[in-house]
């Protein structure tokens, strides 16, 4: 898939798009002369793009498709980033009362599988207990990586900006040129909803006939047309509570 | 079809910067409120097929009275008084002039008879719109533009894109840069008919099927090709400096004297061509303007924009295309993650947000007679119709004469990226 930066920009404002985390990002910045906005964009896609080398579940050379494959035969050493997620994985596991689990797609899933991962904070290593764990962090991602965008905004003091990754996760910082914060609707209930500094994620199948979330407690599908939405300070929690809520019916 | 206020609204007439650069002739639509409760009255000057369409976008115009009309041929005057009534009729053009009832009129006659009729309207202190082509050759538009200019009455051409939203949208999305560079313009024009009308008698040939005739039109060039070609000189905001091309009668030959099958190649001076073409023995691919940037394309006929790689998202798009315009708006766009339909074939956006309706002919007839209440040309109307019939005329030239030709300086205006040189030293700047 193609992933340049395409943008456009009039009358201050720069909105930047290009594809990483098998979907499009939009990101929308003001405030700062063009050229600072434009390389500002370019940061973030940079990011997004480490970010995915290292987080990609669905590719086996990534820094997580790796360690699925070789955790079960030794502790593994990993990138501060790569523990820091799964850490944050863990915690949100234990605070959704195991309806957030990254898990989910190891073999023989079952409520108890997620015990069988080991995080050696001192080491920075990860031990898989079981072979067949496997962890998936796709529904965990885009939070993560609007956590990484703020992080880019306030190093080079961009203070109003309207982050999409997908759709389903959107950051707002600052306001719209006209008002204060951001106004964002979600398309299937119609629900809008007034951010200011905070991130919108939802989750659900938008469709009757899409599914695609685990549910812990069954280790089935979830079906039927429904979405859930919420509203955090930080996207990655998003991600963990939007899910949680979700497969918790 | 979309009313004016509709169109006033989705357009923010009032407040987008972007969209005046883009077309400024809209600024003709600003001081509405003024002219409230006011009315052009307006004579009609050939309603044939093509005077009775613009009749009926005038009668349905509060604004608007229709005090005159005028022809020769009986069945076009019973059908255009059976839209205005009330109208005078005349048979003499001249005589219409003459009436003080008359502000301005609206000449859809045969191309040869335009240059005549609109010099005496200036002549006579009238407004004018008039069906394009404006003149028979680039030296008759050229005296007319003049002469506007001269009088300082209202001037237009029936280009009716210029007023049609999806157009004057497309345009402020190319020239913001949306699709990026723009490379090239391919225009085309195809049908599968013979082009006649009726004749009740054959003695009439020759009048009512004057588009076949070189006498009286130029054919596909000054009936179809000048529409086109303006679109595509509104895209590139530049005039071309080189044309070539080739015309011939392929398929009709029933004793027509205009080409029906013409290729023309209208050559920018940074390389960058518009081409068109019309071929009337095959319709399958109708008519489209593409133009084609580096980034994504447009094709404003059927009203979509394609992007090149992943499309961006309409919301954040508009949000900034139209920034000027729009308040503290809501983006509509959150919901369950989307992924590309990589494997789908690109089916583009609409520019509107919908499917075409209307192609323009309402809003530039409600532009001139709010023209002429007013008594201020829109900026830029006179010179974009001018170059819509020259650049038809003179590629027309080139088909004749089979040789590639340069833009003539003595008929070039101060417009873009032409600037008109003075041919000797008395002569004034005119422009």
């Amino acid at each position: 898939m193609y992933s340049g930066v395409q943008s456009v920009y009039n009358q201050g404002l720069l909105y930047g798009w290009f594809t990483a985390m098998h979907t499009r990002v939009d990101i929308l910045l003001y405030g700062k002369p063009e050229e600072a906005l434009r390389n500002v964009i370019t940061l973030i896609s940079d990011a997004l793009h480490r970010l995915e080398m290292r987080a990609n579940f669905f590719d086996s050379t990534s820094e997580l498709g790796k360690l699925n494959q070789t955790a079960h035969l030794k502790p593994i050493t990993v990138s501060d980033e790569l523990f820091q997620m799964i850490a944050l994985c863990k915690i949100y596991h234990e605070k959704t009362d195991g309806c957030f689990d990254i898990s989910i797609r190891s073999d023989h899933y079952n409520a108890e599988t997620f015990q069988s991962l080991i995080l050696d904070e001192a080491h920075s290593t990860i031990y898989f207990t079981k072979q067949g764990l496997r962890l998936d962090l796709s529904g965990f991602l885009k939070g993560y990586a609007l956590d990484k965008v703020r992080e880019i905004l306030q190093t080079h003091s961009i203070d109003n900006a309207l982050v999409n990754i997908g759709n389903s996760s959107v950051m707002a910082t600052g306001n719209h040129p006209k008002g204060d914060g951001w106004k964002v609707t979600v398309a299937a209930t119609g629900k809008e909803y007034l951010l200011k500094n905070e991130c919108l994620t939802t989750s659900g199948n938008e469709t009757p006939g899409r599914k695609h979330i685990i549910n812990p407690q069954t280790g089935k599908y979830v079906e039927g047309q429904r979405t859930v939405s919420v509203v955090t300070a930080s996207g990655a929690e998003g991600e963990a509570l939007a899910t949680a809520l979700f497969v918790a019916g | 079809m979309m009313n004016r206020r509709d169109f006033l609204r989705n357009a923010g007439i009032t407040g987008s910067g972007l969209m005046l650069a883009a077309t400024p002739w809209l600024s003709v639509f600003s001081e509405k409120k003024q002219t409230v409760g006011e009315k052009a009255r307006l004579g009609i000057i050939g309603p044939g097929s093509r005077g009775q369409v613009l009749m009926n976008f005038l009668c349905q115009n509060p604004k608007v009275e229709i005090v005159a009309i005028c022809d020769i041929y009986q069945p076009s005057i019973d059908a255009a008084l059976q839209i205005a009534p009330q109208a005078k009729v005349y048979r003499d053009h001249r005589k219409l002039l003459e009436s003080k009832e008359v502000e301005g009129v609206v000449i859809a006659t045969p191309l040869h008879t335009h240059f005549r009729i609109t010099m005496d309207a200036f002549d006579a202190g009238k407004h004018v719109y008039c069906e394009k082509s404006t003149g028979y050759d680039i030296e008759q538009c050229f005296k007319m533009y003049n002469k506007h200019r001269e009088t300082g009455l209202i001037f237009f051409a029936g280009q009716q894109r210029l007023f049609d939203p999806r157009y004057i949208k497309a345009m402020e999305m190319i020239h913001s840069g949306v699709f990026g560079d723009i490379e090239g313009i391919r225009t085309f024009w195809y049908r599968n008919n013979d082009w006649r009308r009726p004749v009740p008698s054959p003695e009439l040939e020759r009048h009512i099927n004057w588009r076949l005739y070189r006498e009286y039109s130029k054919g596909l060039m000054t009936e179809l090709a000048c529409h086109q070609l303006q679109i595509g000189t509104w895209a590139l905001r530049r005039l071309p400096d080189t044309v070539m091309g080739h015309g011939a009668i392929t398929f009709w030959k029933d004793g027509r004297e205009v080409d029906d099958n013409v290729s023309c190649i209208y050559v920018m001076d940074n390389g960058v061509k518009i081409n068109f073409d019309s071929v009337i023995s095959n319709k399958f691919y109708g008519l489209e303007e593409q133009i084609l940037g580096h980034l994504g394309t447009v094709e404003p006929e059927k009203g979509k924009y394609f992007f090149e790689e992943v499309a961006p998202a309409p919301g954040f798009l508009q949000m900034v295309t139209e920034i000027e315009q729009n308040l503290f708006d809501t983006l509509p766009f959150a919901g369950t993650s989307w992924a590309p339909e990589t494997a789908q074939p690109n089916k583009g956006e609409y520019i509107t947000g919908k499917r075409p309706d209307g192609d323009g002919t309402d809003l530039l007839t409600a532009a001139f007679a709010e023209a002429v209440i007013t008594r201020k040309q829109p900026e830029n109307i006179a010179e974009e119709c001018y170059y819509a019939s020259a650049l038809a005329l003179w590629g027309d030239q080139a088909l004749q004469e089979g040789r590639m030709l340069t833009f003539p300086e003595e008929y070039k205006l101060n417009y873009l990226n032409h600037s008109r040189k003075p041919i000797n030293e008395n002569e004034e700047e005119k422009v």
